[in-house]
């Protein structure tokens, strides 16, 4: 059974070197994926190292289920360590790459060093090389997957590109597939740009063994079905999935509008998407072998196409205050092409606006341009701005915190960020679950299961599943009803970080598992088939709790890997603006109470084991989790 | 009456699932380079197509076989290779018209889709009805039965109400 997840693939960029490494050592105590890329990055990233210099290390990790027949085993993970904050970054994309790379064998792509000259990385099964990229420089993220397609002389070849703004070290800036499928969040395109690798090709034709094959299929076979028949899936598949969801009126009702300004927008429900996608949609879309086609392939003429989803949809809408979809289309493709975090700079362009309407910045700051609240012109010519560092854009491509500063304290004032990132667009004002997973965690990943039922529980709809649900796992419906700080609510959060960490460590999809679970009344059923899936895959013993044990496991790795670079219970803080109720929508009353999530945050610490003072892991606790090789931090 | 496996390329989505338990159920792995259907994707990836050996009713891949090893299934309908005659020539493949045969490089054999003995994985495991398993005889009909479906709000005017 060597070798059965795929192999480690590290690439010294500096000498160009190739070596190969078994996962086994790994997969007692990390099982794969995230937890062991992460363990990759302790031991191999030296603390304080510059993000953008050639000691950063960048994983792309796939999990042990990847590329096989389990259902959405098309995600992959990517981590570094974060130009945003100077902790480690981890995003997660999907498409079809990670399932090519695990075709050609292997399971994790560990970069190090940095070239001089801008080459790309050619993957074809055993033949690794790093090549001359000089002339796909300059190209955008479409351009470079079509260029090296041709050049290459196959179309079924796999591409992973950055565009201009990762060129440029854009802090923000993305990692982006052929089609859109982009790894947004943390600036690991900005990484990859400093390293000087524009694009990494991939085409594997070796396959994925499997240590019992017939068990495997019947466990796949019987998981897609399961997944067909759920109400998940029909949701998913209505005709108009997006006017039913995104654009839903009961949605007005989470979100927050511009720079967290307001949680109402007049313009929300005058939107016409049910114009706007029939005209333009080409099909639905989504990723490898997955039953959950949860995009939208749209291709609008002028605009280009590619596929998106909600966050991309929400970037450029609300939170910029643009209520023509075709413009928010030109931003997305744009933001994809040139490489830019669709969410950072649909929040750094309402950061700007606000400040444009409080008078804290004029025309004259931003090269003549107005920013005016919901302007076309001034979201797509930022959008380019930033991606080229061209005037103020070499401001704002250094991210918002350092934009702030430059403008000083009114504009620090009105800065929203978690851990140096934009959140998510949600009124996290009235969820307290919600916003104590931001700041013990951070903006990303978003971690659906817990926001998830606070957010539904809000809103009007049957509730009893999920109230029975909170009884049963955390002893009172507090744990999933908004407007409270109880203990049962902190367990809740600590049970749904594990639960989203699960997907990462196995190389599925966390809106599979969730909207499966959604509609189920036995929420370990999905875990166990994971379990039985990842042993008939690779042979390995596992069992449910050991797979949550090696979640908490990499929840504590990762909190000592951060803990190295300064962290600690003062950066899990919330924005200022989460402690002030909106002036507008259906939470306007509600506000976090500074204390009580302070109080919160110390029960949660203590649930976890960790010191309540430092917000770190204890010695006692990383012994327990088999962790004694970290504790000379704890 | 013997079935056969009918495409509708509009509603692939090309999610790959058909070359995954494709290639599992008939090799033991999870690898599209040895699955009997590709998801030939065109122009950038918009478009989707299920490509398979299509069960031709006069096979030019059996007159091309120069030791007879192919020959039909009369149960399932399937073009079969007789492998144990099979000297792996891939005469076959340069006499398909469509790809539809394909070589299996880690067995050095050629390959095509078997119809699965009667139960096509590809069919089942399609979450949006892009392969479909139908009588021969019927799969014309199928295809009109589902065009006029798409047009029943344009027709409905014209109809008399059911009631």
């Amino acid at each position: 059974m060597k070798d059965i997840e795929g192999l480690i693939l590290r690439v010294n960029l500096i000498d160009r070197t190739v070596t190969r490494e078994s996962i086994g050592p790994y997969a007692d105590r990390f099982v794969g994926g995230r937890a062991v890329g992460s363990k990759i990055l302790y031991d191999e990233l030296q603390p304080g190292v510059e993000p953008l210099g050639p000691a950063n290390v960048l994983v792309f990790n796939n999990g042990p289920l990847s590329g096989t027949a389990a259902p959405s085993s098309g995600r992959v993970d990517v981590s570094a360590k974060s130009p945003m904050n100077n902790f480690h970054g981890v995003t997660n994309f999907g498409g079809f790459w990670g399932a090519e790379l695990r075709h050609a064998g292997y399971g994790h792509l560990v970069l190090t060093g940095a070239s001089e000259a801008p080459v790309y990385l050619f993957i074809e099964n055993e033949r690794v090389e790093v090549r001359d990229a000089r002339h796909l420089w300059g190209l955008d993220t479409y351009e470079t997957a079509v260029r090296l397609r041709l050049e290459l002389g196959d179309q079924d070849t796999q591409v992973l590109s950055i565009g201009p703004a990762g060129e440029n070290l854009v802090r923000f800036a993305s990692i982006a597939t052929n089609l859109g499928n982009v790894a947004g969040r943390t600036g690991m395109g900005a990484v990859m740009g400093s390293k000087k690798l524009k694009a990494v090709a991939v085409r594997g034709t070796r396959g994925v063994a499997l240590a019992d094959p017939k068990r495997f299929l019947e466990l796949a076979r019987d998981t897609h079905r399961l997944l067909r028949e759920s109400p998940a899936f029909e949701e998913n598949n209505k005709v108009k999935p997006v006017t039913d969801s995104m654009f839903n009126k009961l949605y007005e009702n989470m979100l927050a509008f511009g720079n967290y300004e307001d949680g109402r927008w007049e313009k929300f429900s005058r939107l016409e998407p049910e114009k706007f996608f029939p005209r333009y949609q080409v099909r639905r879309a989504g990723c490898f072998a997955c039953p959950m086609q949860c995009m939208h392939l749209v291709d609008v003429p002028g605009s280009g196409y590619g596929v998106a989803f909600c966050s991309s949809f929400m970037s450029f809408l609300g939170t910029v205050w643009n209520d023509d979809l075709t413009a928010m289309w030109e931003a997305i493709i744009l933001a994809n092409k040139y490489g830019l975090d669709v969410i950072e700079t649909g929040g750094m362009i309402a950061f700007l606006m606000e400040l444009f309407q409080e008078g804290i910045l004029t025309a004259s700051d931003t090269d003549g341009l107005y920013m005016e609240k919901g302007s076309r012109q001034a979201i797509l010519q930022m959008i380019h701005k930033i991606a080229h560092r061209e005037g103020v854009g070499h401001l704002l491509a250094e991210g918002s915190r350092r934009t702030a500063e430059a403008f000083g304290d009114r504009a620090i004032d009105s800065l929203v960020t978690v851990k140096g990132l934009f959140p998510h667009g949600y009124q996290f004002t009235a969820f307290e679950g919600a916003s104590l997973m931001q700041a013990v965690g951070g903006a990303d990943p978003f971690p659906t299961y817990g926001t998830g039922v606070e957010i539904r529980l809000s809103m009007p709809g049957p509730k009893e599943k999920l109230l029975a649900e909170a009884k049963a796992l955390f002893g009172s419906e507090e744990a999933y009803l908004p407007g409270n700080y109880s203990l049962a609510k902190v367990r809740m959060v600590i049970e749904a970080e594990h639960r989203s960490r699960i997907p990462d460590i196995l190389g599925v999809c966390i809106y599979v598992i969730d909207g499966y679970n959604k509609s189920s009344t036995d929420y370990h059923f999905f875990y166990d088939r994971l379990v039985d899936l990842y042993q008939a895959a690779t042979g390995r013993p596992l069992t449910r709790q050991g797979l949550f044990t090696a979640a908490e496991r990499l929840v504590n790795l990762e909190r000592c890997l951060d803990a190295r670079e300064g962290l600690n219970r003062d950066e899990d803080r919330l924005p200022k603006r989460f402690f002030h109720s909106f002036p507008g929508g259906a939470n306007k009353d509600k506000a976090l109470d500074l204390e009580k999530m302070e109080q919160m945050k110390s029960a949660y610490y203590r649930e976890r084991g960790w010191n309540v003072e430092t917000g770190l892991p204890t010695r006692e606790k990383l012994c327990v989790l088999g962790l004694a090789d970290f504790i000379h931090l704890g | 009456m013997s079935k056969t496996l009918l495409v509708y390329p509009e509603k692939c989505l090309g999610c790959r699932i058909c070359e995954m338990f494709c290639s599992l159920s008939h090799t033991d792995t999870c690898n599209p380079a040895r699955s009997r259907v590709n998801i030939v994707k065109m122009n950038y990836d918009v478009y989707c197509v299920p490509m398979m050996c299509q069960q031709c009713a006069d096979a030019p891949c059996e007159t091309a076989c120069p030791e007879r090893a192919i020959h039909r299934n009369e149960t399932t309908g399937a073009m079969e290779t007789n492998l144990s005659r099979c000297i792996g020539c891939r005469a076959c493949l340069f006499a398909c018209p469509f790809g539809g045969t394909s070589f299996d490089p880690s067995e050095k054999v050629v390959v095509r889709c078997d119809l699965c003995e009667g139960e096509p994985r590809c069919a089942e495991a399609c979450p949006y009805g892009a392969i479909v398993y139908v009588e021969e005889d019927r799969q014309g009909l199928h295809k009109k039965r589902e065009t006029v479906e798409r047009f029943m709000a344009a027709l409905e005017p014209l109809q008399p109400a059911a009631k």
